[in-house]
Order: structure tokens, then C-alpha cells, then sequence
């Protein structure tokens, strides 16, 4: 079942990865396309702007979720890659140990900042 | 030299092999089976086979074993045991059910029971089928119930050159493999050869390029009686100019014949029956429009008539007689629903074979033969359509079951016979690498095609066949000098082919001589000079024993235990 | 070309004889075709008359037995049921098919495609054991069921398929079109109950999941096979089950003969007496 669960997650971490990311992309770019339909809106590039994004609940869940299934469907993508070169099972063992550990690394990395950054507004 | 060891060595894996190897796998989990074949396993010629196989599945609706046994009977034309036929139509319904169960995809009727179709000769229509891919079917099926059984080895193209046989006893096989050039000893205790016919003596044939009955003359260079060989079918339909099989489903779906006024000959010859008459009767048939003028004529000499489909319209054939169509376009750049399909009489069946009794064992012990390699006496001088491939599976099973039984009786290998004895053997494969000569076995095998062809065919006379004989004891003659220009032993298809040929001209002197013998025109014997059958003289089977002279021709009785001989009328 | 014309076409074939070279190298010959003649018959032309060493595989001749898979101008065909005309070109180029060994000239060594067939357990697996041991009928399938796996039964195990697939081309343990496509045919046969057992060994590495849905098996096969399509079928099942909604049909039961006999045909009495 492994693999199938791996391929099953692939695609569901794809598709949430799109829409995460399309929420994320609309949001940075939408006051342009507003400023052009002669609406003017906050620009959600300043500093100010971000800050308080960084300070909502929600924000920091989207952005926390976008990593962890970006970095999900990346790597495993990137594995099963690897994996076309018949590797041995050893080899297959270290590749996924390394994988896993760079996932991990990264998803905690990723992750504390936002966190860091919106318990300090308590 | 290596020696491999087996209990079974099954050889050749068409039907017949397949069939024999899963049944003594299932009958005898124990038994250590080697599956030997020329060509790779599901390569045999018995995918070839396209129209059905006759089986009793109707009894409610009228058809019965008995209406069964008499149309095979009759179809013979008397020639046959009855005892053998009674055994056969009782046997092949289970082997209907058995395949059905295994995974064949028979077609169906639309409350899901298992389809039949009219075939020539029978009173019922029986021929339970596939498509227009029966004997393809039926062999992947039985090729994938293999790979159930762990108990079996393949031997996939390995050439089988000689049989050692030692005080009647079976001992082993000679073996060459053509993929890694080794030649060894198989060792076994039983043997079951099924091996094919040998009707690719014979230019214009429906056969395989690589059906060339090896196991038959094997067999007879060891010692073994071929019986009835003179008994070659020819079937009504093969495709002109390549000789590929055009199904006789394609009449039994109700396809006619007509010659090049526009006439339906068939009602001058068999007015019941007409297109479903026994083969030999059609053959015949239209022999006599083409040499009366009223073929087609083509440029090659292969004067034909038509086949025509049409009125059976698009729909019936695509789903009946796929593969007919596809040959027609891929071949001849014809679409049978628009034009009529060119055939004529193509060689496509030996009724005889290997000297068997009802259950398949040959004179020698630890040897079977089943399939059109064996003669079990249920064809006799004319085979139905749809009753080779039920014969392939009918004696599949028995010679299956009986070699089962017999390996685990067998505690011991037989011992091999002398180094010399095994020596000479390999030496015989070989042995034309050193040769000088400028002999060719491809001239010699075009010789003997053409001449096989134009003198032993559908009709035959007592001067053709004297002269038959002498260009198949010339060209005897002249192969052993055959020059193979590829010396090495790897897939060497060079010297193969000179070994072909050797089986070929052995058993088309078996042919020849058993047709010059049999004064009488009995089934697909059909001699000008001797137009009638004669049950008082030659109601009897042929056995020919190999000698240095050439074959030596015996006469044993026909069991005749349900029906006295009558006309043949259809 | 009209029907006699005899045009002279130049075979390229690649040799190779394991007892004397150490790699591959190019032939050529001058074979005279007319319409009508396939490639493997200008194989046996040369054979017969110009170099009786050429090996090649060769049976039925009619595109049934799957013996003469080979590239043929750089693609899979059989070369029995490929007319020389289709290519329009005055010179063939004839290689044994890629992604395998080559035991001698045009033959290619397919050990593999016949482990990997065996390895999907191609057969009917079902629970009622003392049935499949001795049938007393037939199992229902209607004319629809059969319809469900009828294509993928058409397989002759020839090979092209895993030519032409580039995944079987860079990972040799891919189980490879043949074998997902016949694991697929016995899943999809309404007699059929082993469908888990077939499932645990195509969701394994080297697999379904390994499929890049190239579909050139699908292009290349002979027989109007789509072992793509099975493929996906066999991934939608495998999927399907590993989230807890597949719906799984019982598998066909037994036909029951009708009741009502009809008179049997007469058949001529018995005329020998019984000993």
C-alpha cells in the first residue's frame, strides 16, 4: 500500500499545492490588477501589510500548509525520480532517509519563523 | 556432454504440449516437468487455429454424443476407431468448461452461457469458439494456467534432434538449444510428444514456417510406426497467394463459394450440405471447377474461386470473423465485406501421425504422442473442422494423466544408452559443418514443396506418385551434402533448416509411398485411378516401420464397434 | 506501385554474432519486392538466396504467434504483417527490438517479458476450489462482461510494446506494458476473484506508479491492445482500494441447464452388436 498511499498523497498535495498557491498569488498581485480597473487598494507588499498578515491566525495556517505540501510534493517527486535509476535497496534506503531529513529540516525551519513571528504579537 | 534430468519431458508446447504439461502438474504436484519446443512457448502453430472446437453443450437442444461420434465417424469415412471416437465426445464437453473456467474468453450467448457455430460435417452446430482466434485462446489460456505451477522448467527453443530408445525402453532426448548453442542429454522417464503435423512438406499450406514435423520423423528414425500418412487434408479455403488459413467459420457463419461463371458449385457435389460438407468433399470440389476451367486464373498457377462474405454484411463480420477480415486487408488488400476473398485447397492437416493406442501410448514404454504428431485413429482418412483442436485437448489430458500416473510408479531414471550411441547422435547434428559439398537446403526443399504440391496433392494418380517418390529419393540422396554456410552453433537457422528438411523428406516418403500403396479413394485420398472406397480390401489401417529401403508398410484392423460401414453421402 | 512491378529495395540490417563480433554492425542487401511483399518475406529472400546465416525469428507468417517482433525503419512491427510498400523508401532499416539483450542478428533474448507476465499471477484465481478442480458447468459471463477485458486478451506476448516504452527503456525493472495490461485482463474478468493478490504486486516499485502514460505501447501494439488504458484502469483500482471505496462484484456464478429438453436429433441405430 506504501506506494499507493505516496501517489495518492502526490497528487492530493499537487492539487492543494495549486490552490494554496493561487490564493497566495492573488493576494500579492490582486491591487494591481485592481489599481488598473481604477479601484485603488492597499498595496499588500509593504511592510506594514505583511506584518499584519503575519499576525492572523489563518495567514500563518495557509502559509505553514502551503510549505509542508509544496515541500511534500517536491521531494517525493524528486524521489521517484531517483528511483527510475535502479538504485539498490540500500541506496533507495539512504536516498529516502536523506529526503526525509532534509523535508524535516526545512518544514521546522519554514515553519518556526511564522510562528516565532505571531506569538510575539501576544 | 551435459546431462539435464527430468521426469516428464513434455515436447513441443502447442495444445497438445500445454495441455499434457497442466495436467500432470495438476494430477502429480511432485513430478519435475521440462516443457521442450523449438520456438519460444506461445510461438506454436496452434495459435493458428481460428474457427472452434466441437463439443456436445447443447443437449437441450437436441445435439448429443452419440450425433457427435456419428458425424466424426462418417466424416472419416469409416477409417476411424469408434471405440476412440466414443472416448472423445464423451471427454471434451469437461475440457470446454475446464478452459472456460481457466479464463478463456469464449464467445458468449447474451444470457452468458457459451456460444456454438455451424461446422462442416456436423449435424449440430457444436464448434465452440472465440472469435475467429479459438486455437490462439485456447493456447494463452493454457499457457497462463501453466504459470500456476511452479513443478514445470522451460526449454524455450530448444531443437529436439533424436529420441534414445534402448530394449523398448524410453531413456532421453538429444537437445539443442538454439539460444545458447549447447547441445545435452535430457534425461527422463517419460516422454510426450507433441510436436505437430507435417503438412509444411507441402508449398501451398496453411502451416507455421516452423511446423515441420520433427517429432513425427523423430520418432520414426527411432523405431516408432507412423500410422495412416497418407491421409493429408486439404482445407477449402486458403488464402491465394500466401496459403493463410481462411477459417471454415467463415462458411459456417454462412459464407459462399462460387466459381467464375457465378455458380454455387457446391450443389453439384454435396446439395445437403452444400459449403459445410466435409473438407475433403469440398477440396475436391473445387479442384474440379479450377481443373475444368472454372476458377479463377492467377498468374502464378494458383487458379482459385471465391469466397464470398458479403451478404453476411459488416457488422457479422467484424464481430465473428475479425480476423479473417484483418488477414484479407493486411495480405491481399481486400476487405471481405466488399469483395470476395480468392481461396483454393491448401494443405493443412495430418490425419496421421504417430502409432498410438486409445490412450495415446505408443509401442515403445514411457512414450506418448498426442495432437496431430500422434495417430490415435479418430480422424481416419478425413478430419471434421472443429475436432483437431478437441483432439489436442482430449489427448492432452489422457496422455497428461497417464504420464502422471506412470512417473510415480517409476521410481528410477532408465539408464542412458552408450557414450557412442549419444556421441553419434550430437554428430548428427553437426556433422554438415565439415561438408564441401554445393548441395543447398533451400533448393532441395523448394524441390520437394513442388513436387509434393503438383503430384500428392488433392488427387492423386499411381505415375504422379511414382514420380513423387523418385525426386523425394533423389533429393534423399543429395542432403547429406548440404553446405551450411553459418558455422556457429548459436541460432544457427542455417543448419535448422537442413535438419527441417531431413524430417520433411523423411515423412513425405512415408506419404508418398502409404498413397501409392492404398488402391482406393477413401477421404482425403482421393486416387484417379481408383475412384472408389473398397472396405473389402482397405478398410485397414496403414503402419510404416523406417527401414534403410525406405518405409515398410504394415496393415492393422479398424475398430468398427457402433457402425458398419455405409455410403458416404452428404 | 502497380500489381507485378519489381522494384529493387535495399535491406540494412543490423548483424551480430556472439560467436565472432563484439558488437553489432550494418549489412546490406538488394531484395526485389512487388506489391504485396512484407518484410519478412524480403528476410527470407535473403535467407534463401543471398546469406543463409541472417538469423531471424519466423512462424505463423499471418501476425498471430509474435515471433518477428523487430525495429523496422527505428519502430516496432511485426515484420510478417508489415508491407515493405508502407514505408515508401527505397531503403529498410531492420534492428532487433531495443530494451533487451540480442542473442544473434535480428533475435532479441525476451526472458524478461516472460518473468514479468508470470509475475502479475496471469490467471483465474477463485475461491471455489473443487469447481475449478472438476467443472460441472460453465460460469456465466454475459456478452458486456466479456466486452470489459475482450481487448486485452489480444496480446501475443511479441514484445513491441516494451520497445516502445520509455519507461521500460531507462528502468529495466519496470514490470512493462505486457504484464500490467494482462495483471488489468484478469482483474477486469467477471470469473475472476484474485484481484487483491494482483493489486499487492502492481502497486510495488517498478510498476503502475512508474507508468509515465507515454501510451506508445498503446501506438505500437499489433493487435489493437491499450495496455496504457490498463495501466490507468489498474492504478484507478489500486487507488480506489487503498482509500476503502472500491466496489468489488461478486464474481460470475455457475450456468444451470435449462429444464426442458427438446427430442434429440436421430442418429443411425447401432449396427454392430456389443461383444
Amino acid at each position: 500500500m506504501k506506494n499507493t498511499y505516496l501517489q495518492i498523497s502526490q497528487m492530493i498535495t499537487g492539487a492543494l499545492v495549486a490552490v494554496l498557491l493561487a490564493i497566495h498569488i492573488t493576494v500579492q498581485q490582486w491591487f494591481v490588477v485592481l489599481g488598473l480597473l481604477g479601484i485603488k487598494v492597499a498595496d499588500p507588499t509593504t511592510w506594514g501589510s505583511m506584518m499584519e498578515r503575519a499576525h492572523q491566525g489563518s495567514w500563518v495556517g495557509i502559509y505553514i500548509a502551503l510549505l509542508a505540501f509544496g515541500l511534500f510534493h517536491a521531494l517525493n517527486g524528486f524521489r521517484n525520480i531517483l528511483l527510475e535509476i535502479n538504485l539498490s535497496a540500500l541506496a533507495i534506503r539512504i536516498l529516502t532517509g536523506f529526503i526525509i531529513a532534509f523535508g524535516v529540516i526545512f518544514l521546522i525551519l519554514g515553519t518556526y519563523a511564522p510562528i516565532a513571528l505571531f506569538s510575539s504579537y501576544r | 556432454m551435459i546431462t539435464q534430468q527430468h521426469d516428464v519431458i513434455v515436447l513441443g508446447a502447442g495444445l497438445a504440449g500445454l495441455r499434457a504439461a497442466v495436467e500432470i502438474a495438476r494430477k502429480n504436484s511432485e513430478a519435475d516437468i521440462a516443457v521442450v519446443s523449438k520456438v519460444q512457448l506461445m510461438r506454436a502453430h496452434s495459435v493458428c487455429a481460428e474457427g472452434g472446437t466441437a463439443a456436445v453443450m447443447q443437449p437441450e437442444n437436441g445435439d448429443s454424443i452419440e450425433l457427435h461420434a456419428w458425424d466424426t465417424v462418417r466424416g472419416a469415412d469409416f477409417l476411424c476407431d469408434q471405440d476412440v471416437a466414443l472416448r472423445f465426445v464423451t471427454e471434451i464437453p469437461g475440457e470446454i468448461n475446464l478452459l472456460e473456467h481457466w479464463g478463456i474468453p469464449w464467445s458468449r450467448r447474451p444470457d452468458g452461457r457459451i456460444n456454438q457455430r455451424a461446422f462442416g460435417g456436423h449435424s449440430f452446430d457444436r464448434a465452440t469458439f472465440a472469435a475467429d482466434k479459438t486455437g490462439f485462446f485456447e493456447m494463452q489460456t493454457l499457457y497462463d494456467t501453466l504459470q500456476r505451477h511452479a513443478n514445470i522448467v522451460r526449454y524455450d527453443e530448444c531443437y529436439v534432434h533424436s529420441i534414445l530408445v534402448k530394449d523398448n525402453i524410453f531413456r532421453g532426448v538429444i537437445v539443442w538449444n538454439l539460444t545458447s548453442g549447447e547441445c545435452f542429454v535430457l534425461r527422463g522417464k517419460a516422454l510426450i510428444i507433441a510436436t505437430g503435423g507435417a503438412c509444411r512438406m507441402y508449398g501451398f499450406t496453411t502451416y507455421s514456417l516452423t511446423a515441420t514435423g520433427d517429432g513425427m520423423a523423430m520418432a520414426y528414425r527411432a523405431g516408432l510406426p507412423l500410422k495412416d500418412l497418407e491421409f493429408i487434408q486439404f482445407h477449402p479455403t486458403g488464402l491465394v497467394p500466401s496459403g493463410i488459413l481462411i477459417t471454415e467459420a467463415a462458411r459456417g457463419e454462412g459464407g459462399y463459394l462460387f466459381n467464375s461463371q457465378g455458380e454455387r458449385f457446391m450443389e453439384k457435389y454435396a446439395a445437403s450440405k452444400m459449403e459445410l460438407a466435409p473438407r475433403d468433399i469440398i477440396s475436391r470440389a473445387e479442384m474440379t471447377e479450377i481443373e475444368a476451367g472454372r476458377g479463377y486464373i492467377e498468374e502464378s498457377g494458383l487458379d482459385y474461386v471465391h469466397l464470398d462474405l458479403r451478404h453476411l454484411g459488416a457488422d457479422k463480420i467484424n464481430e465473428r470473423l475479425p480476423l479473417i477480415r484483418e488477414v484479407a486487408m493486411r495480405f491481399d488488400f481486400i476487405d471481405p465485406i466488399f469483395t470476395p476473398i480468392p481461396v483454393r485447397p491448401a494443405a493443412h492437416y495430418t490425419m496421421g501421425g504417430i502409432h498410438t493406442n486409445i490412450d495415446g501410448a505408443t509401442p515403445v514404454t514411457g512414450i506418448w504422442a498426442a495432437g496431430e504428431a500422434a495417430c490415435v485413429s479418430l480422424h481416419g482418412a478425413n478430419r471434421l473442422g472443429s475436432n483437431s483442436t478437441a483432439e489436442c485437448l482430449v489427448w492432452g489430458k489422457i496422455t497428461g494423466e497417464k504420464a502422471a500416473q506412470y512417473v510415480k510408479t517409476m521410481k528410477a531414471y532408465a539408464d542412458l544408452p552408450e557414450d557412442s550411441v549419444i556421441k553419434d547422435a550430437e554428430s548428427s547434428i553437426f556433422k554438415r559443418f565439415s561438408n564441401s559439398g554445393a548441395e543447398n537446403s533451400y533448393a532441395l526443399k523448394n524441390e520437394l514443396l513442388k513436387s509434393m504440391d503438383t503430384k500428392a496433392g488433392v488427387f492423386r494418380t499411381a505415375s504422379e506418385l511414382e514420380a513423387a517418390l523418385k525426386v523425394i529419393r533423389d533429393i534423399k540422396q543429395r542432403l547429406p551434402l548440404v553446405k551450411v554456410m553459418d558455422p556457429g552453433r548459436i541460432y544457427n537457422t542455417d543448419l535448422l533448416n537442413a535438419l527441417e528438411t531431413d524430417n520433411l523428406i523423411e515423412l513425405s516418403e512415408v506419404v508418398v509411398s502409404g498413397a501409392l500403396a492404398r488402391q482406393e479413394s477413401r477421404g482425403a485420398h482421393a486416387r484417379r485411378d481408383y475412384k472408389t472406397r473398397d472396405d473389402t480390401n482397405w478398410l485397414k489401417h496403414t503402419l510404416a516401420y523406417r527401414t534403410a529401403n525406405g518405409p515398410r508398410l504394415e496393415y492393422i484392423p479398424v475398430t468398427i464397434s457402433l457402425w458398419n460401414p455405409v455410403e458416404r453421402k452428404y | 506501385m502497380n500489381n507485378d512491378a519489381v522494384k529493387k529495395i535495399t535491406f540494412r540490417v543490423q548483424r551480430f554474432d556472439p560467436e565472432k563480433d563484439r558488437k553489432p554492425h550494418f549489412q546490406e542487401f538488394t531484395v526485389p519486392v512487388k506489391r504485396g511483399t512484407t518484410v519478412m518475406e524480403g528476410l527470407l529472400y535473403i535467407k534463401e538466396n543471398l546469406d543463409s546465416s541472417l538469423a531471424f525469428r519466423t512462424s505463423c507468417r499471418m501476425g498471430v504467434c509474435g515471433s518477428c517482433g523487430m525495429l523496422i525503419n527505428e519502430y516496432p512491427h511485426l515484420a510478417c504483417h508489415t508491407q515493405v510498400e508502407e514505408f515508401h523508401s527505397d531503403k529498410l532499416t531492420l534492428k532487433p527490438l531495443p530494451n533487451m539483450a540480442i542473442i544473434k542478428d535480428l533475435v532479441p533474448k525476451l526472458d524478461t517479458l516472460f518473468e514479468h507476465h508470470k509475475s502479475v499471477k496471469p490467471y483465474i484465481i477463485r475461491e471455489d476450489k473443487e469447481e475449478m478442480e472438476k467443472p460441472t458447468a460453465g460460469y456465466l459471463q454475459k456478452p458486456q462482461q466479456l466486452d470489459e477485458y475482450l481487448q486485452f486478451t489480444y496480446c501475443i506476448k511479441c514484445g513491441l510494446c516494451i520497445a516502445a516504452c520509455p519507461t521500460s527503456a531507462s528502468d529495466k525493472a519496470f514490470l512493462g506494458p505486457q504484464a500490467l495490461g494482462q495483471a488489468y485482463r484478469y482483474c477486469a474478468d467477471s470469473r475472476d476473484e484474485g484481484q487483491d493478490f494482483r493489486y499487492a504486486i502492481v502497486e510495488k516499485d517498478h510498476a503502475v506508479w512508474n507508468c509515465h502514460f507515454a501510451a506508445a505501447c498503446s501506438e505500437a501494439c499489433p493487435k489493437g491492445v491499450d495496455p496504457a488504458l490498463g495501466i490507468q484502469l489498474l492504478r484507478k483500482g489500486v487507488a480506489a482500494k487503498a482509500l476503502g471505496i472500491k466496489k468489488t462484484a461478486a464474481p460470475a456464478t455457475l450456468a444451470t441447464p435449462p429444464a426442458l429438453a427438446k427430442p434429440k436429433i436421430d442418429v443411425p441405430e447401432f449396427t454392430v452388436e456389443p461383444k
